[in-house]
């Protein structure tokens, strides 16, 4: 039992190398040594946020882990040891004066506050070099018979640590949640892809007057894209809504006057026949984005002639007969569905 | 990838307006959300003196929103009337030529208090030697030298006492011919480097209602500079500019914001005219009424500030932003 128990603290303290080497080439935690031109990381820090010393350390790590897999010799868990206690010295004394940094310890995963249990942490994982120091065995050895005591021993172990471990709390989090639409940042190029891949942008392709967009912006879980177009021979602004959802994303467009060009002042051409597809659904607030609003005022129900907004008179501008007919297309259907999800 | 064009062909003050009727084509009008404090806010007046007596104070307006761009605007000045420049000032502070922000009273004839020649200014610690900082005070505001005359020196240092380099600055003063001259600290500064203010929030649920801290910085007008503006096209945020701590939603210029001043209970709609990256820098907390929740939710121009019911002099108040 007691053999059994020495023996799988070789494998843990070298699965906790591995992965720390793995974590950190995966997600390099370096960051910016200057802000506006000021250097920001004193010096000790900077040893941590420079990339190539982050790789090599990384190696070293790895180096190490495996070393403990493949040979016996006291050297390399003397040098673990000594790794591991540098390690305890160095995240004690961050969490002292710089616990807002982090002690990238797993690379970005470890970016967060250091906290008692980050020094508990490594602390313990020197007791576990300590204590391996003894075991006469390979690590590849003692995982060929680490099946009874050696393997439920190992098993509460990496569960224990785990449990010790902030970077699993992130983990989770980022596998429950993903941003919010309102804080979602997306290259433009998603957004255009998304566009074009629409059945709103399908509906007024042929209306556009270029391939240029006269505005793009963003407002909460939307972003605007507005083009010239051109119905009738008169000239119009064709206006895509996208959303920034990451899942089931939304496009709607709409028609309008342009008001610069006629006397309608802006007056929705088109639009109500896009936005009357999405019916109920009609999202006022960005209640079909993720994250539920708490002043909810979407629960109103749309005008039965189309959006209501003031730019919608209802009257018959002529121009409203070129708008294509309503269409309940697959994107307003999961737009429901979303937003109904959310409610 | 087709890039939008310039916003040259549209009037800046127009920005605002002309997304509000793309965006109610396309969504729908959203609907106006109940204002939390009822209080409407203050009419103030910004302009240059052209006479001050003892009784009657003679403005040259610049304000934007007046019929022309600048008009002759007259306020009575009785005992009540109090002024700042540098601190509390007489009357004599008042002379032709300088830069007023005036509360005006009630009625909107008189001036209740009147700020002459105040200027702020905020941002990172770039140079700092005996006399003076250089401040970057951001991509919109660029590059700023403050003198701090030995006399407020000490007052500074009480709330500000790392003048070092990539440490924040925050500091009210006046104009003076050779630059900002910093009197007293805006706030207190905090006790971490630029851009290490803290983690931004990325899951969860994001409210509408914003809670937090709003300041003011010395631009023109009505308007605001908020913090969270998206860089991608014409949205008018920075690339490089830092994330809130506040975990604010992305806006664009032209976005309305519902401020309401928690202190002051007064409540008006201001609209983004300009991204806010200084402020994001920012993990503070207002204590003008309680303590107020981290991070500064938007920079209001000085007039606006003073419209909604806030002290230039004190730096912040309290704040509640509605966005969508």
């Amino acid at each position: 039992m007691v053999e059994a128990f020495q023996s799988s603290q070789l494998l843990l303290i070298s699965a906790a190398l591995i992965t720390a080497c793995l974590s950190k080439l995966a997600n390099p935690g370096t960051r910016p040594r200057t802000i506006h031109g000021v250097t920001a990381s004193p010096p000790v820090l900077a040893v941590r946020d420079s990339r190539p010393i982050a790789v090599g350390l990384a190696l070293t790590e790895g180096a190490l882990g495996v070393a403990l897999l493949v040979t016996p010799h006291p050297s390399v868990r003397v040098v673990t040891i000594m790794g591991f206690a540098s390690a305890t010295w160095v995240v004690s004394e961050l969490r002292t004066h710089r616990p807002e940094d982090g002690c990238g310890c797993f690379g970005a995963l470890s970016a967060g506050r250091i906290g008692m249990r980050c020094v508990v942490r490594t602390a313990l994982f020197t007791g576990a070099a300590i204590i391996a120091l003894g075991v006469p065995y390979t690590g590849i050895d003692v995982l060929r018979a680490s099946l009874g005591w050696g393997g439920v021993v190992l098993a509460a172990e990496i569960l224990m640590f785990v449990a010790l471990s902030p970077e699993a709390d992130g983990l989770l989090g980022r596998l429950r949640s993903s941003a919010p639409c309102e804080l979602r940042t997306a290259p433009l190029s998603e957004t255009y892809r998304m566009l074009r891949a629409s059945d709103a942008w399908r509906e007024h392709e042929n209306l556009l007057a270029g391939r240029e967009p006269v505005d793009v912006w963003r407002e909460l879980c939307w972003r605007f894209v507005a083009y010239e177009g051109r119905v009738a021979g008169r000239e119009v602004e064709i206006v895509f809504a996208v959303s920034m959802e990451e899942r089931h994303p939304v496009v709607r467009g709409a028609v309008l006057a342009n008001p610069d060009r006629d006397g309608s002042a802006g007056a929705t051409v088109a639009g109500s026949t896009l936005s009357s597809a999405a019916g109920g659904e009609h999202d006022r607030t960005g209640e079909g984005c993720q994250g539920r609003v708490p002043r909810g005022s979407g629960d109103e129900e749309p005008g039965p002639d189309g959006d209501g907004g003031e730019g919608d008179t209802g009257e018959d501008t002529g121009l409203s007969r070129l708008a294509v007919a309503p269409v309940r297309n697959q994107t307003a259907q999961r737009s429901a569905r979303v937003s109904e999800r959310s409610r | 990838m087709p890039q939008p064009r310039s916003h040259s062909e549209v009037v800046p003050g127009h920005i605002g307006e002309v997304r509000r009727r793309r965006r109610a084509a396309v969504l729908g009008d959203p609907s106006p959300a109940a204002p939390i404090i009822d209080r409407p806010p203050i009419r103030s007046v910004t302009g240059t003196v052209v006479e001050a007596g003892p009784e009657l104070l003679v403005l040259r307006t610049n304000d934007s929103d007046h019929d022309h761009d600048h008009q002759e605007k007259r306020l009575w000045i009785s005992s009540d009337t109090t002024a700042w420049y540098g601190g509390p000032a007489g009357m004599a502070a008042v002379r032709p030529g300088r830069e007023v922000i005036v509360r005006t009273t009630a009625d909107g004839l008189g001036a209740d208090r009147i700020w002459v020649d105040i200027v702020r200014v905020t941002g990172t610690i770039m140079v700092a030697a005996k006399g003076f900082v250089e401040v970057d005070a951001g991509r919109h505001r660029g590059r700023v030298r403050v003198a701090i005359p030995p006399q407020a020196l000490s007052r500074v240092l009480v709330r500000h006492p790392r003048l070092e380099p990539g440490y924040l600055l925050d500091v009210i003063g006046i104009r003076s011919s050779s630059g900002p001259l910093a009197l007293q600290p805006g706030t207190s500064q905090p006790g971490y480097r630029a851009g290490e203010g803290g983690s931004p929030k990325t899951t969860g649920t994001v409210s509408r209602e914003l809670r937090g801290t709003a300041t003011w910085y010395s631009g023109e007008g009505h308007g605001a500079a908020y913090p969270a503006l998206d860089p991608e096209g014409q949205a008018g945020g920075c690339p490089d500019a830092p994330t809130s701590c506040a975990g604010l939603p992305l806006l664009s210029h032209g976005s309305d914001l519902l401020v309401g001043n928690e202190c002051a209970k007064r409540s008006a709609t201001v609209t983004v005219t300009e991204c806010g990256c200084t402020a994001a820098l920012y993990c503070d907390r207002c204590v003008e009424c309680g303590t107020s929740r981290r991070g500064r939710i938007v920079e209001l121009t000085a007039k606006s500030f003073v419209d909604l019911g806030g002290e230039l002099e004190n730096g912040c108040f309290n704040a509640t932003v509605t966005v969508g």
